[in-house]
């Protein structure tokens, strides 16, 4: 290839000889990547001003002067070329090392990423398309600076959070938009009954998208693209691009994965029976000494006669000779089993110059580390695209068929696996019975009475998703460089959920029990778009006026059985059956432009505006306008640049600020409404529920950014941005006195939606890239992101300056998640109690005392990081390819809410005993002041204290991949145009403090009880291309 | 095309494409407009007053656990239970933050607020058939009830709350009086407990005397009699001797509600017993699984849990209490707790143990109804008001009216030379066990509840810490705190907090 290039270019130089007069000449640029023309590439008569650039379809008309022979052609993220000029010339421009060739996708237009004024990222989802997760959203983490991702739970399908640049709202929502190809789309939880329910994973509705479907994900974090998002857009905006068909021979691509998968980490490690037997002894001494203030000897007699009770060596079975074994169970072995997963994926790819298409079926199959912990999907998706004449027609439908199996987990629920292996059981509890058969009630001896084994036989929770996505789209193309689009989507997704105790359940019994929740979400969405985009001369122009319309509807039935006759748990057979439906949705129109504006690629300026109406808000308040300015300064592009260029081979300013909101998470808020369904004596009757606030508002969002993108010696690029997010007009769900007798339907708070205050969420972000080593046969690439988001609470109401909800407070000039309770301090050396100190706020603040009630609380500590980020390298060397990527975070603290076991004894008589409590470091009598833990006594009570803090610091080895591919000239003999296979592994170290007992990638609060740990995944898959 | 013309299709809608209403309620305003719309107000009312499984904060659950758990008769059954029930047992609170899962606090306050919007609409003289004769009646009816759901849970909160009227006339703090329908952003701080108790009596007397409370109302709605067997309560813990005798003798001899025969006794607490409405003046009435509190309802509680049906079995007799109802074996009281039908720790050794005051209706306890108001009760008031009024003859008859029906051995029975305090304090102990009683009837009399002294006669007692095991009233323990979630949100409250609680 580049030897005809050569050959051609040289025949150019020989035409060259004869002189030219002022010629009139056309020609075309295009890409070497795609072959595609490109658009808007400045042609520049060597030695004159004289100039133009190239039309949508690359081509270009330009008069060089006599005596002027050559032409330069420049493209951001190309590379320049020098040529002679000649009519009816091609061009061919090869891509520039650097990230700056990026596309960033809006949604509302493509740029490049060197013309791009705001701060965004892309995803290569095809990096990490080796590492099976079931939600795309697992592909971010430690991809992009300023994005968090976090889980509630590690169930198969369960729902990632996903912070862009921080929390900016406490109450309507900080999850971003997803927009999937131009589309805003539902995300979240669509679990029937909703997470944190029966289970706390919930059901994922971005798991229902196969990530293999995925062209490409940009993450837009500030305002100047987001804004054209408006109300919604507060969080930033997730653009995910499905894949199409590309012109050429069809293709054929099978790949298939299979693996297993553990626990990440050592989770909530517990003492063995032995050692917890010994330290309950102690307790029940200590309890008699100094509890009871017995002797010695009577503590000893008090202890030996008690211990039993607790701590008793359970009889598993009878040898040959009917003597009882006796044997401690071990909790984690019958709890936790290994969890596997399996995929398949066909697509098929191909078209003509007027028609290209994509398709593709997949099939996923996941078990997780628990009983009923699983999914199971099944998609399909097919795009279509049709030129004829002016118009441009576009289909793509995208069909989804989920089953997800879960289990309680979350709060100390009796079902909880993770709560009963960690706290509701004990080694001296059982599962079952001498003679093999299950235990149950009090026969387990747990605190519970229930056996988790055996109710995991006896009850479910699945959930049966089917999701059609259908996207239908008329481009046409009006006049030069004018379009009209129109676009309609329709989103439908069914969800059933089935929650079944049956008759020999604990939570079922005596008669069983079965729920059934048959919802449905839609969403119809209407796009029409007037485009233009034209250069004249240097002058490039890209505007976009569009108007939208959106109807999302929730509706479901639910059906309640009991009292069964037999073992059919279907409606009909029940004794007493009941039901009840709901249907609430929203609406939201909105008005938008944009334009964009450059000289030269060199001087970039921006400008966008929406408004929005929704049903959300009274008439008074209904409608909210969004803008944003931004502007960029190719820097790079300049001449004063070029003596540096061997160095910094290209650089560019970039500046945005705009606003955006947020609206309100509920639909009905600012009504008061009476409800019926208040139900007494066979009647419904009604009440006010819910408190209302009729001036209920957006959330405004104003963010500020500004970046700087560098490349240097072509190998190295680096982004740095810092922005300033502050949100005003939060939605708080304000504690109200209960006094007045109002309260929230759906739960039994006595809170209020209310603007009441503003956040601000600062930071900067870091992305290093570098292509070390780009070589035929070996290529190294390597990425380092970093990213520190310091977030204030600034204002709440009136002159409240503190919300407290246990453990958590929120506080003027603090982090939002900020953690309350007494400082603890040590333990007291005279009676082996906790120690507080007492921060009063006087000179006494700094003594100590035993008594919670003479302390004061204060805030402890907050969940926010110092530093979090990622590390990828990615090596292909000959037919191997090998993936690092690492994410990391430092500086965090989380909470260990599992406040039962904190108690220095007292559940922890009934239950398990974590492993953090150490006979050796414990307080052993009057004027021990070496013990770092106070004393173990029976009846002790626990404490919010700082004591309870975990660093949430950690570095994980987040995937790992390993591929072979077999030389194309080995398997076109098979037919075969690629044929890889690897292995691949997620979360498959962790380095983190012992301190910290739960996974580190947490609740986004970083509070934490019982929720399903991360799973280390191990996978081994293959590649066929055909 | 089809793309435009939905897109215009939306568009041209205006201002109704905004206009979504929720499929469940209607808007406060115009919510209740006639005398229908009101009685489904007082249903609401009373589901209030019910609870649910999430409002467990009242009589659907906690109050009976406040009244009980607190006292020396029942106690948490540690050995089989499910924590449900410990909290007033143990009495490990420190603090008020530890009083918002179990405090008593909200519903009460929902109750009154949904009474005073049935009081306010009532007076408001906007709803459309008030003219009409019929609804008149209604519409005067529910507002009298509100006025009594009014009054007791002002009475009940002021119980819990306050000290107690005789300890110093009700001039320390009893809480927040509401009689009128108040804005969400209100923060009304605590009135005096005498000031609680006139609001209390005024809102019984109004009802009582507007003579629209019905004489035999349908079951699970307030009538005249329960409101006066009420009032007679609220006059004995004031310690108005005179009144708390005359209103209980009123609905003695005008009710037309009488005893429960011995023989009657036991059965008669199932709801659909032919002799069960005989001394109910008030329950709360349960019929189906969308009406019940389900697993959080006190009777599933109080219930032992059997394969057939079920319960926490959360709350047991004391061992004490065991034998003193086995001191007198003829007394059919002994028979309406059940003996474990499985006791795999050994504990109980086969006694009557597990509280059967609410016994299943179609085979589970979840089904029953759930009693607030007795004539026995009113017979133990008025033998109690009279014997501190001086009156023994009263006294004892009124005592011996309760044990004639409740035990043969005739020797039971007291003489106006022989009653004392004591005793008819021992019979309400013996008859009103699980009702919610004991801990105010202790409160109000300056008893020293003790559970247990020491090792040897812990009973089935759990370790309870030692300022537990026996206590009086000057215990700061003995009056809740105010929850810190609503301290929290109530600065007003936060500076009344009873003292002895941190936040």
């Amino acid at each position: 290839m580049e030897k005809r290039l050569m050959m051609f270019l040289a025949a150019l130089f020989l035409c060259v000889g004869t002189a030219l007069a002022q010629t009139e000449i056309s020609g075309t640029v295009i890409s070497s990547e795609d072959k595609q023309p490109v658009v808007g590439a400045s042609i520049l008569v060597v030695g004159t001003q004289m100039g133009t650039v190239t039309d949508i379809d690359g081509n270009f008309h330009l008069t060089v002067p006599e005596g002027k022979t050559q032409l330069r052609i420049q493209y951001v993220g190309l590379q320049t070329q020098t040529v002679p000029a000649k009519d009816g010339m091609k061009v061919t421009l090869k891509p520039e090392a650097g990230s700056l060739d990026e596309v960033i996708v809006t949604g509302y237009g493509n740029f490049k990423k060197s013309s791009f004024t705001g701060a965004a990222a892309n995803v290569d989802p095809g990096k990490l398309a080796d590492v099976p997760v079931a939600s795309v959203q697992d592909k971010l983490a430690g991809s992009v600076p300023g994005v968090t991702v976090t889980s509630a739970s590690g169930a198969p399908g369960s729902v990632s959070n996903i912070r862009i640049r921080g929390m900016g709202s406490i109450n309507a929502g900080n999850d971003p938009l997803y927009v999937i190809d131009g589309t805003p789309m539902l995300s979240g939880d669509i679990n029937g009954f909703g997470q944190g329910n029966y289970n706390e994973a919930g059901t994922n509705a971005l798991a229902t998208l196969n990530s293999n479907d995925i062209e490409s994900i940009t993450v837009i974090k500030d305002a100047a693209a987001a804004s054209l998002y408006g109300s919604r857009a507060a969080n930033g905006v997730i653009v995910i691009t499905t894949k199409s068909g590309k012109k050429g021979k069809t293709h054929v691509d099978f790949r298939s994965d299979w693996g297993f998968s553990n626990l990440a980490i050592d989770y909530r490690p517990v003492l063995g029976g032995d050692a917890r037997r010994s330290l309950l002894y102690q307790g029940l001494k200590n309890y008699a000494l100094y509890g009871e203030g017995k002797s010695e000897a009577d503590a000893i007699t008090f202890a030996d006669d008690n211990i039993d009770d607790f701590a008793k060596k359970p009889v598993v079975g009878y040898d040959a000779s009917g003597k009882a074994i006796n044997a401690w169970t071990d909790w984690k072995k019958l709890l936790i089993k290994t969890g596997h997963h399996q995929n398949y994926q066909v697509s098929l790819s191909g078209g003509n110059d007027n028609t290209q298409f994509y398709a593709s079926l997949s099939y996923m199959k996941q078990t997780g580390i628990f009983a009923n912990q699983g999914m199971e999907r099944f998609t399909g998706n097919a795009n279509l695209t049709h030129k004829f004449g002016r118009f441009v027609l576009t289909y793509s439908s995208l069909f989804t068929k989920m089953n997800q199996s879960l289990t309680s987990d979350g709060g100390a629920s009796y079902g909880n696996p993770i709560a009963n292996y960690a706290f509701m059981q004990s080694p001296s509890s059982i599962a079952y019975l001498p003679d093999g058969s299950f235990a149950s009630g009090p026969e387990t001896n747990s605190i519970v009475s229930v056996n988790p084994i055996y109710e995991a036989l006896h009850t479910y929770d699945k959930t049966d998703i089917k999701r059609a996505f259908n996207t239908l789209k008329l481009d046409w193309n009006i006049w030069d460089a004018l379009h009209l689009s129109e676009k309609v989507t329709y989103d439908y997704t069914s969800n059933n959920e089935d929650v079944l105790w049956d008759r020999y359940s604990n939570d079922g019994g005596p008669a069983g029990n079965v729920q059934r929740y048959n919802g449905s979400i839609s969403q119809l969405n209407g796009q029409t778009q007037l485009s233009y985009a034209k250069n004249f001369g240097l002058h490039n122009i890209d505007a976009l006026l569009g108007y939208e319309t959106e109807k999302y509807i929730v509706k479901y039935n639910y059906l309640n059985g009991s009292d069964y006759p037999g073992n059919l748990y279907e409606f009909s057979n029940a004794g007493t059956t009941r039901a009840s439906s709901d249907s609430r949705g929203y609406t939201l129109a909105s008005w938008l432009g944009r334009v964009n504006y450059n000289y030269d690629n060199r001087y970039y300026a921006g400008v966008s505006f929406r408004r929005d109406g929704s049903s959300r808000l009274a008439e008074e308040n209904r409608w909210g306008n969004f803008w944003s300015l931004s502007a960029a300064w190719r820097f790079g592009a300049e001449k004063f640049m070029d003596p540096v260029k061997k160095v910094l081979s290209d650089g560019k300013l970039r500046l945005s600020y705009g606003v955006n909101g947020t609206l309100p998470g509920n639909y009905y808020d600012y009504m008061s409404l009476y409800k019926y369904g208040q139900y007494y004596n066979g009647k419904s009757g009604m009440a006010i529920v819910g408190i209302a606030n009729p001036n209920l508002k957006w959330e405004k969002n104003r963010a500020f950014n500004v970046g700087l993108d560098l490349t240097f010696i072509d190998r190295i690029s680096v982004t740095f941005d810092y922005y300033v997010r502050t949100t005003s007009d939060l939605i708080y769900d304000l504690p109200m006195s209960a006094v007045p007798g109002y309260y929230d339907g759906s739960s039994t708070a006595t809170t209020s939606p209310i603007n009441v205050g503003s956040l601000r969420n600062n930071g900067y972000e870091v992305t290093i890239q570098s292509n070390n080593i780009q070589k035929k046969d070996f290529s190294w690439t390597t990425m380092l992101n970093f990213g520190h988001n310091h977030n204030k609470l600034t204002k709440i109401y009136g002159d409240e300056n503190q919300i407290i909800s246990g453990v958590r407070i929120h506080k003027v000039g603090e982090p939002y998640y900020s953690f309350y309770g007494f400082e603890y301090a040590g333990v007291d050396p005279a009676t082996g109690k906790e120690l507080f100190y007492i921060n009063d706020g006087t000179s006494n603040a700094r003594n100590t005392t035993t008594d919670p009630n003479k302390a004061n609380k204060v805030i402890i500590g907050n969940h926010e990081t110092k530093l979090e980020g990622g590390f990828t390298n990615n090596i292909t060397w000959k037919f191997i390819d090998f993936g690092l990527n690492f994410t990391f975070s430092l500086g965090g603290k989380a909470y260990d809410a599992a406040s039962w076991q904190h108690d220095n004894g007292d559940y922890t008589f009934g239950g398990q005993v974590p492993a953090y409590y150490d006979v050796n470091k414990m307080w052993k009598g009057p004027g021990d002041t070496s013990a770092s833990q106070p004393v173990f006594q029976y009846g002790n009570t626990s404490q919010t204290s700082s004591r309870w803090l975990m660093p949430t610091d950690y570095l994980r080895l987040k995937s790992l991949t390993l591929g072979f591919t077999a030389p194309t000239l080995w398997v076109s003999h098979l037919g075969l145009s690629k044929a890889r296979a690897f292995f691949s592994a997620s979360n498959l170290l962790t380095w983190k403090s012992k301190d910290l007992y739960v996974d580190p990638e947490m609740r986004v609060d970083g509070v934490c009880t019982f929720q399903t740990p991360g799973l280390r995944t191990f996978t081994f898959g293959i590649e066929l291309g055909f | 095309m089809l793309a435009t013309a939905v897109l215009f299709g939306l568009a041209s809608c205006g201002d109704e494409f905004f206009d979504q209403t929720p499929s469940d309620g209607v808007p406060s305003g115009t919510a209740i407009k006639n005398s229908e719309d009101l009685g489904t107000a007082r249903t609401g009312m009373y589901a209030a007053l019910k609870g649910t499984s999430n409002f467990s904060d009242y009589y659907g659950q906690q109050m009976f656990l406040y009244g009980e758990m607190h006292g020396e008769d029942l106690q948490y059954n540690s050995k089989y239970g499910s924590n449900r029930a410990s909290f007033y047992y143990k009495m490990e609170y420190t603090s008020a933050s530890n009083f918002n899962a179990y405090g008593i606090w909200q519903s009460p306050y929902i109750v009154i607020q949904t009474a005073n919007h049935i009081i306010e609409a009532a007076d408001g003289g906007k709803l459309t058939d008030a003219n009409d004769a019929d609804a008149k009646a209604l519409i005067d009816q529910y507002r009298a009830e509100a006025l009594v759901l009014r009054a007791m849970a002002t009475f009940d909160l002021t119980r819990v709350y306050g000290k107690t009227y005789t300890e110093d006339n009700g001039a320390s703090l009893g809480v927040p009086l509401v009689t009128k329908t108040l804005e969400a952003t209100e923060k009304p701080g605590r009135s005096t407990v005498a000031e609680c108790y006139t609001q209390v009596i005024k809102d019984l007397n109004e009802a009582i005397n507007s003579g629209k409370l019905a004489t035999s109302p349908e079951v699970g709605y307030m009538g005249l009699y329960a409101a006066k067997a009420l009032l007679s309560r609220v006059y004995l813990t004031k310690g108005d001797w005179a009144d708390a005798l005359s209103t209980a003798e009123d609905v003695i001899n005008n009710s037309g509600n009488t005893l429960w025969a011995a023989d009657e006794y036991v059965n008669a607490w199932k709801k659909d017993d032919k002799n069960h409405s005989k001394e109910m003046l008030f329950e709360l009435s349960i019929t189906n699984s969308n009406d019940w509190n389900d697993r959080n309802g006190i009777a599933y509680l109080y219930a032992e849990n059997r394969p057939s049906v079920p319960g926490y079995g959360d709350v047991c007799a004391t061992k004490k209490f065991v034998e003193l109802l086995a001191e007198d074996p003829q007394d059919v009281r002994a028979d309406v707790f059940l003996a474990p039908s499985a006791d795999k720790k050994h504990v109980f050794n086969g006694a009557k143990v597990y509280l059967n005051k609410m016994p299943a209706a179609n085979g589970d306890v979840r089904y029953s109804n759930v009693p607030i108001l007795r004539l026995s009760e009113v017979y133990l008031n008025a033998a109690e008001a009279a014997f501190k009024s001086g009156n023994t003859t009263k006294a004892a008859q009124y005592l011996n009216d309760i044990i004639k029906n409740r035990t043969s051995d005739t020797a039971q029975q007291v003489t106006a030379a022989n009653i004392t305090l004591q005793r008819i304090l021992l019979e309400r102990r013996k008859e009103l066990v699980g009702e919610g009683q004991r801990f105010f009837d202790a409160m109000r009399n300056n008893e020293t509840i003790t559970r247990y002294t020491n090792d040897a006669d812990r009973g089935w007692h759990d370790i309870l810490t030692t300022e537990v095991r026996s206590y009086n009233r000057d215990f700061f323990k003995s009056l809740a705190a105010i929850p810190s979630r609503e301290t929290d949100a109530n600065p007003n409250l936060k500076k009344q907090q009873n003292p002895g609680y941190s936040n």
